[in-house]
């Protein structure tokens, strides 16, 4: 009886939070538009300077995707030679330390690392390159210790390594080395965080201007298109390349741990990801008065920060696991979740004002809720995603047991998938937690007076000169990263 | 823990948050577009005076104070306006709110002092502590005598060429751009933006990246207001500032201003609010804070030792004239 009132409870929530941050908001959207006028303020025509600024987030986030994918092919190998994430749990929690930092710290230590004038296009595709660099290593790692190991062992017998590699082993890799470009390239094209702290505007920049200053939703909605229609591509790319790489198990053969070489060549990417930017910024500017000053000042708002990112990640997986269990709409909610992605964060919260801001609603306009929604509408594909890869193992052995003595699809899930693979969910909720964290578009339109997100807090400290108070706030802000990043390694090496 | 895992993951982050957040009811909403250090503080201090509850919502690097009038309209046009209280970092965008009918008419008496050009008629609005529109360059790269000494001058070719202006849709350079266009008239306003794009001057997201941009080297000259100069200074940056002349022989003074929202919740607190906000200790705090902001009473300036700067005199209603043309100019002719 309990445990059909956890499903059910697990359900529920996941459908009320997919109404809550989806439905209503892109009803009230389109209602809006449609009862405001469908012109927009300036007409149709898109500017020369929306072109510019729209082609300068595109090349800057197909480079950083480019020099990011290359980085990662030494740990991918390394992951992928162990056969399992778990076989190698320091540097995975390394990795995943690294990306749960917001990146735009590591912009204001490689600010203090690099020479004056230096090129701030290239500044801002090093710090993504070497900020999301985790994600292909896990996700061309995984291929590589599947397919692509088996496919090259079987190749090198009748021919050259080398042969071996181009000719079985590239093919079979193809399709995760394009499925983890496109998830970098959506995070890159859509964020503002990193490029804002490297002193350049790009689309996501003007689009929150508009967003913030705009009287009539279309004039947010118009501009808005063609950044959501690039993104929406990518994304059906993904999921064309999700189908084809879904089905890939890692091999049955031994594990290896890689060559010295190869570790000390990940361990220096990993050193010069987080520690080396970390590091200047601790060496030049944090003094232990300011860190605890910092604390003082800022430690409610650093805590709501925290716990309202984490609700949103645990939000997130809860909707993902209650909209596609034993539902036909599956398709569906994963496809609207898929445009909710792809739409610029300023247009997110514009249909979050729009859906909430009515007198009947202060109690969730006015409060911490609305901000998690918003992160919620903004990562939720992430969720649903997890949620898929979980469910792909309803079709094993285990499953068709649980079936034959009479367990339903949605106990299946909650009493059999959700722990077998609760390394992946907290794994997916820790990303969203950490994207929320650092989000800055998403929530800029719906912030309350509760509190004050702690990136915006960053970000200020940096426009406002105050280094050492930026660079304080930034190192609690690693530390709250490196807390379940120790967690992940603790759990991986129980599991490995 | 597997049984009741789903449960506890679900519920114990909301037991949390909702643990760690203050109820909202009872409490003095602040909309504030001053810099969040110097707010807070202010706010602070009238919090530990009276015990009220003051929460605050800042405005961000990306909307200024254009972003938080945005939503003092969503909210009103909505029929619930959720902030009490807009202390805003300039004056142009208070008076469009006023004209709207937002805001609620008070005269407090903490402001009797403060000069009469710097309150609004039918006391909607009050207006204390000024920043000032300068040009900002790095001496060492830049020495005095090769500095422009008009802000016409900086549309010229080479000065164009070397020069940082943030969008002027948002933020004190939007009120920067109307007042040429109140002051010089359209025409040659007009001329002004149109010479500056062609000249290729940049155009960043905020005054602080402007100055930021002069910083590294990517431009020797910044439109920008006194306290980025100043913090930035306070940072080691070496940075300057001139008073530009802009008619008359001085620059554009942008004060701040407080109102009191129409139909927001705590009306009464608000008031009390307003009072602190306009009183000679609070414009002493902003004289006295890292931002520098210039006292608009003269006894606080003498007290203060603190150096009216050259002004150009505007009549800032023209101002808040000027700005749909301004904006559309803008659109028009640099932002396109």
């Amino acid at each position: 009886m309990i445990r059909r009132a956890l499903t059910f409870a697990l359900l529920l929530t996941g459908w009320a939070v997919f109404v809550l941050a989806f439905v209503w908001p892109t009803i009230a959207l389109i209602a809006r538009c449609l009862a405001q006028g469908q012109t927009p303020e300036g007409g149709f025509a898109v500017s020369a300077r929306q072109w510019g600024l729209l082609w300068r987030s595109g090349w800057l986030s197909a480079a950083a995707t480019v020099v990011c994918v290359m980085v990662s092919l030494p740990g991918a190998y390394l992951i992928g030679q162990a056969r399992r994430v778990a076989h190698q749990p320091v540097i995975a929690a390394c990795q995943f330390a690294v990306l749960l930092c917001p990146p735009m710290v590591y912009a204001f230590g490689w600010d203090r690392i690099l020479l004056k004038g230096f090129d701030p296009d290239l500044r801002c595709i090093g710090v993504w390159a070497l900020w999301a660099w985790p994600i292909p290593v896990m996700v061309i790692g995984a291929a590589w210790s599947g397919s692509g190991r088996r496919a090259y062992e079987a190749a090198s017998l009748v021919a050259s390594r080398g042969a071996a590699f181009i000719h079985a082993a590239l093919p079979t890799l193809f399709p995760h080395v394009a499925l983890s470009a496109l998830i970098l390239f959506v995070i890159f094209f859509g964020d503002y965080g990193v490029p804002s702290s490297c002193g350049l505007t790009v689309y996501a920049t003007e689009l929150l201007g508009w967003a913030s200053s705009s009287a009539r939703t279309i004039d947010v909605v118009w501009p808005a298109t063609a950044p959501t229609a690039v993104t929406l591509l990518v994304l059906l790319t993904i999921v064309h390349f999700w189908r084809r790489c879904a089905a890939d198990e890692p091999g049955d053969g031994a594990a290896f741990t890689g060559s010295p070489l190869l570790r000390l060549i990940v361990l220096t990417f990993l050193m010069v990801s987080g520690p080396l930017p970390m590091g200047m910024l601790v060496a030049r500017f944090a003094s232990f008065e300011t860190i605890i000053e910092a604390f003082r000042t800022y430690a409610f708002d650093l805590g709501c920060s925290l716990g309202v990112a984490m609700v949103s990640g645990v939000a997130v997986l809860a909707m993902g696991f209650g909209v596609v269990t034993g539902t036909r709409l599956r398709s569906l909610t994963t496809a609207w979740a898929m445009v909710f992605g792809a739409l610029p964060g300023a247009l997110i919260g514009e249909a979050l004002v729009t859906a909430y801001n009515r007198p009947s609603l202060g109690w969730l306009y006015d409060h911490w809720p609305i901000v998690a929604l918003a992160y919620v509408a903004r990562f939720g594909w992430i969720g649903l995603l997890v949620a898929l890869l979980v469910l792909r193992h309803r079709v094993g052995d285990l499953s068709a047991q649980a079936r034959t003595d009479g367990a339903t699809e949605s106990g299946i899930l909650s009493h059999l998938l959700i722990p077998m693979n609760w390394a992946l969910s907290a794994a997916g909720v820790a990303v969203v937690a950490a994207l929320s964290l650092a989000d800055l578009s998403a929530s800029a339109l719906v912030r309350v007076p509760t509190y004050n997100p702690i990136a915006y807090t960053v970000m200020d400290k940096f426009h406002r000169f105050e280094d050492g108070m930026m660079v304080a706030l930034s190192l609690w802000l690693v530390g709250a990263a490196i807390l379940p990043a120790l967690l992940l390694a603790w759990a991986l090496r129980r599991r490995g | 823990m597997p049984d009741r895992w789903p449960c506890s993951v679900v519920i114990a982050p909301w037991v949390i948050v909702a643990g760690t957040l203050p109820p909202a009811s009872g409490q003095v909403v602040v909309y504030c577009s001053i810099d969040e250090n110097v707010g807070r503080q202010v706010l602070d201090a009238y919090k530990a005076r009276t015990g009220v509850d003051v929460s605050a919502i800042y405005d961000s690097e990306a909307g200024k104070t254009t972003g938080l009038v945005q939503r003092i309209i969503r909210e009103s046009q909505a029929g619930r306006p959720h902030a009490d209280v807009f202390w805003s970092g300039e004056l142009f965008n208070t008076i469009l709110l006023a004209r709207m009918g937002l805001l609620e008419a008070y005269e407090s008496p903490r402001a009797a002092d403060i000069p009469a050009r710097f309150h609004d008629r039918e006391h909607r609005w009050t207006a204390a502590a000024v920043r000032a529109r300068v040009l900002a360059f790095d001496p060492h790269q830049t020495p005095e005598a090769q500095l422009p000494k008009r802000w016409e001058e900086l549309a010229e070719g080479e000065f164009a060429k070397r020069s940082s202006i943030a969008n002027p849709l948002f933020g004190t350079t939007r009120g920067h751009v109307a007042a040429m266009f109140a002051l010089w008239g359209p025409e040659r306003a007009r001329s002004f933006l149109t010479r500056l794009r062609d000249g290729g001057a940049q155009v960043v997201d905020g005054n602080s990246a402007t100055v930021r941009a002069v910083m590294a080297g990517r431009a020797a000259f910044a439109f920008t207001d006194t306290d980025d100069v100043f913090e930035a200074k306070r940072g080691g940056a070496s940075v300057d500032l001139r008073y530009l002349d802009m008619g008359g022989g001085g620059t554009l003074l942008v004060p701040c201003s407080v109102a009191i929202i129409h139909g927001g919740p705590n009306a009464a607190a608000s008031r009390s609010l307003v009072d602190f906000l306009v009183s000679p200790e609070v414009e002493r705090m902003l004289a006295q804070s890292e931002a520098r902001f210039i006292p608009v009473r003269e006894a606080l300036r003498r007290e203060l030792n603190i150096a009216w700067p050259p002004e150009t005199i505007v009549d800032y209603n023209a101002v808040a004239d000027a700005m749909d043309e301004a904006d559309a100019a803008v659109r028009e002719i640099l932002i396109r």
